[in-house]
């Protein structure tokens, strides 16, 4: 340890540390520093990093006794410690010494290759494009495992959920349609133009440029939402964990998500009714959030401004008793104390209810604990089937 | 052996870990007085060898700072151009010192073919560049016609956020003009701590627990971006913590083409994992196996979560003896997972839609214009 001459501050005082490997280099990159004054437990961890000297600056600290800790990829963490007078400059050499390395946590599964290569020559075997997601190869692969295989040493494997559901949602052609087909063969163009109109009642936009470039790829995004939820809650290996509404109850329901979106207010309600009101409904209601996640569903904020004065009921020309006052409705529940009540503090309305709520709460935190562990999935396997992890 | 269907889409370059901020617990710990560089024929011997996997179609130039390059970073970006490969930058936008100068700096990189710029800043990095930089940078980019990404330092306590961004008038009109609204994006990434637990705090709900571990996706950087270190070694991903993964360094590019390594790494088991569940799923499962195992409310990000994984001596056990029990599970999955992709390397695949941005890890997003803050994810190659 030697003192550096100079210091331009009286009052305060410099430490220089110089860090050194065995073999006499300075160690750069991938350092990190910790200097704490021991009385006061200040801490400082910048990398000031003076040049000529090669060494961290750590200028404007007290005096007294420091502790300083390096940490350094590929070396043994050092401790150390320095008393510095008022006004001191001091400089610190810190060798290095290289750390121990673990034995690597590397596992090759250059012995499972044949394995391996068997699940995927089953799946690289359907060349056709077509056939590569509608043949299901996923079932093949199981129906491989259920049956004594002859030829081939592989056994049936253990698949989890998250398997089995990835191997149902890329096997199943509505999915796979939803997200591949042009939105015009997915459903009647009667779904297309309502969104449209919803969409142009409930924002201001901006002009007609604005308007084209917002509105007709939201009125897509919409559209295939409503398709690909009504894909999943159809799905096979999903449908058996949820209550599968009938068809027209989860059209509506998809509608008036939809319809939620342009509305904050309702946005945030629309959960809490479905719990409420439909609690049946609450798995889709959590898968459509799950999804949400891929879409831009949403107007963009600040692409237009909400059209408080439009009605936000519309009239779907397919249901003809669907028109929902989705405003006044979000309205009643935000005021309605007994709803929130209902929600945060079940045990108040009487025995009935409060059995009804509770057996409701445990029926909901069961479903939506097991659906959104699965979308969870479901979800990452959807992103990337969309390639969304990929640079656009 | 050549596994099928895996290939990386995406090589991110660090030419170097010089860089002219120091900030706390930067990833890489880059600072000015580093002076190790990849000499630029390399870099571009490096970009020949991604071409020829065919599969790579982004290049990532980050470091360090990536700028500090100069004129070698336009010739490396028009290099990839070429090849067709895009590419982006990584930076904190140091050189944006006006208008003009920004322009400058840009002009010939937008001709080289760089499209995607992404500029990092939060509390730490203002400390080096001002904020007023960054939003010189992004104007000047947008002007270009380049998709602007500003990546915010995001902690419990911090005084910069998203918002401070937006209420720079210049950057709200940027941001307002409804013609940059596919160009401009802000996300929010967690700053994690680089040496001890306690130097970077972050709010509970950011952690991940039991409650919210079914949200943890599997690592979409792994097996999918490697990575070409200053040292010239090849990284199996571009995350923040890579550097302290003895792991995840695969070998050294100096005598292994950049194909060999990866196949080399692609018959890792445990890279296989943490590609199709996550280090957050695994620390869960190891916990389960052994109590002693403390996960839960200490990870904010997939990053420090894979840390620990490799570097909690209890997870490297229970992998070791018991990572049987996943394996056909999680091949299985992986071959699933690569037969939808579009990774493979025999057939093209199915055109399917794109209805949603790129998204990757759990971040915040805020898309042009201000607030409505949404979950979305990016990228995380953003250590500049």
């Amino acid at each position: 340890m030697s003192a550096l001459s100079g210091g331009k501050d009286t009052r305060t005082a410099l430490l220089s540390l110089s860090l050194i490997s065995r073999d006499g280099d300075s160690v750069l990159g991938n350092v990190f520093i910790v200097v704490e004054h021991e009385a006061s437990g200040q801490k400082w961890r910048g990398l000031r990093y003076h040049l000529k000297t090669k060494s961290y600056i750590y200028s404007a600290l007290p005096e007294g006794r420091f502790r300083f800790r390096v940490v350094a990829a590929g070396y043994r963490s050092k401790e150390g410690q320095v008393d510095l007078r008022e006004g001191a400059s001091q400089s610190v050499a810190v060798l290095l010494s290289p750390e121990t390395p673990n034995a690597p946590l590397l596992i090759n599964v250059g012995a499972d290759i044949a394995e391996y290569e068997q699940f995927s020559r089953l799946l690289h075997s359907r060349r056709d494009v077509r056939d590569r997601f509608g043949v299901k190869p996923a079932e093949m692969l199981q129906r491989h495992f259920e049956k004594e295989d002859q030829t081939t040493s592989i056994e049936k494997p253990n698949l989890s959920i998250q398997s089995e559901l990835l191997a149902a949602l890329i096997c199943d052609t509505r999915v796979i349609d939803a997200l591949s087909q042009p939105i015009y063969l997915l459903t009647p163009n009667v779904l297309a133009e309502w969104l449209e109109s919803r969409l142009l009642t409930a924002w201001k936009f901006d002009g007609l440029p604005a308007r084209e470039r917002i509105v007709r790829p939201l009125v897509e995004q919409r559209v295939r939402f409503y398709v690909l939820v009504k894909a999943l809650v159809h799905n096979r290996l999903i449908g058996a964990r949820l209550h599968c509404p009938d068809e027209s109850e989860l059209t509506l329901h998809i509608l008036r998500f939809l319809a939620s979106l342009d509305s904050p207010n309702l946005d945030a309600v629309i959960p809490i009714l479905v719990q409420l009101l439909d609690p049946e409904l609450a798995p889709v209601e959590k898968l459509a959030r799950a999804l949400l996640q891929c879409f831009n569903a949403r107007v963009p904020t600040g692409a237009a401004v909400p059209n408080h004065s439009g009605l936000l009921s519309a009239k779907f020309p397919d249901q003809g008793s669907f028109e929902l006052d989705l405003n006044s409705l979000s309205k009643v529940l935000i005021r309605d104390e007994a709803a929130k009540m209902l929600v945060s503090t079940p045990a108040t309305e009487g025995a009935d209810l409060e059995e009804r709520v509770t057996a409701l709460m445990f029926l909901l935190a069961e479903i939506g604990h097991c659906v959104a562990g699965a979308l969870g999935h479901s979800t990452s396997y959807i992103e990337g089937l969309l390639k969304v992890r990929d640079y656009q | 052996m050549n596994f099928p269907g895996r290939l990386p889409t995406t090589l991110t370059i660090l030419p170097t870990y010089n860089c002219t901020a120091a900030c706390e617990n930067c990833c890489f710990g880059s600072h000015p007085g580093i002076e190790q560089r990849i000499p630029l024929a390399r870099i571009l011997d490096y970009i020949d060898q991604a071409a020829e996997m065919k599969s790579v179609r982004l290049l990532v130039f980050s470091g360090g700072e990536c700028f500090t390059l100069g004129e070698e970073l336009v010739i490396a970006i028009a290099h990839a151009t070429v090849r067709g490969i895009a590419a982006r930058c990584v930076t904190n936008g140091y050189w944006a010192t006006s208008d003009e100068r920004a322009h400058e700096r840009l002009e010939p990189l937008r001709r080289a073919g760089l499209r995607e710029l992404n500029i990092s800043t939060g509390d730490y990095h203002q400390q080096f560049v001002k904020p007023s930089k960054v939003v010189t940078g992004a104007i000047a980019a947008v002007r270009l016609g380049m998709k602007v990404v500003v990546v915010v330092e995001s902690r419990k306590g911090r005084g910069f956020t998203a918002e401070h961004l937006y209420s720079d008038d210049r950057f709200a009109a940027l941001a307002a003009n409804s013609k940059n609204s596919n160009l401009i994006s802000v996300i929010e990434s967690p700053w994690i701590s680089m040496q001890q637990a306690d130097a970077v705090e972050h709010a509970s709900l950011a952690l991940t627990n039991k409650a919210n571990l079914h949200t943890k996706k599997g690592c979409d950087s792994v097996l999918n971006t490697i990575v070409v270190t200053p040292s010239e070694q090849l990284g199996a991903c571009c995350g923040l913590t890579r550097e302290q993964i003895p792991e995840m360094h695969v070998g050294s590019l100096r005598d292994t083409s950049l194909q060999e390594l990866f196949q080399k790494a692609v018959q890792d088991f445990l890279k296989i994992w943490i590609f199709v569940e996550g280090p957050e799923q695994i620390l869960a499962w190891a916990a389960a196996k052994d109590k002693g195992i403390d996960w839960e409310n200490k990870y904010s990000h997939h990053c420090d979560a894979c840390r620990a994984l490799y570097a909690d001596e209890k997870v490297r056990r229970v992998i070791r003896e018991h990572y049987h029990e996943k394996k056909e599970d999680i091949l299985l999955r992986f071959a699933l997972l690569n037969n939808f992709g579009d990774y493979s390397n025999d057939e093209p695949p199915r055109k399917l839609v794109t209805i949603a941005p790129r998204t990757a890890r759990s971040q915040k997003v805020m898309s042009a214009g201000a607030g409505g803050l949404t979950t979305n994810t990016a990228a995380a190659d953003h250590p500049a």
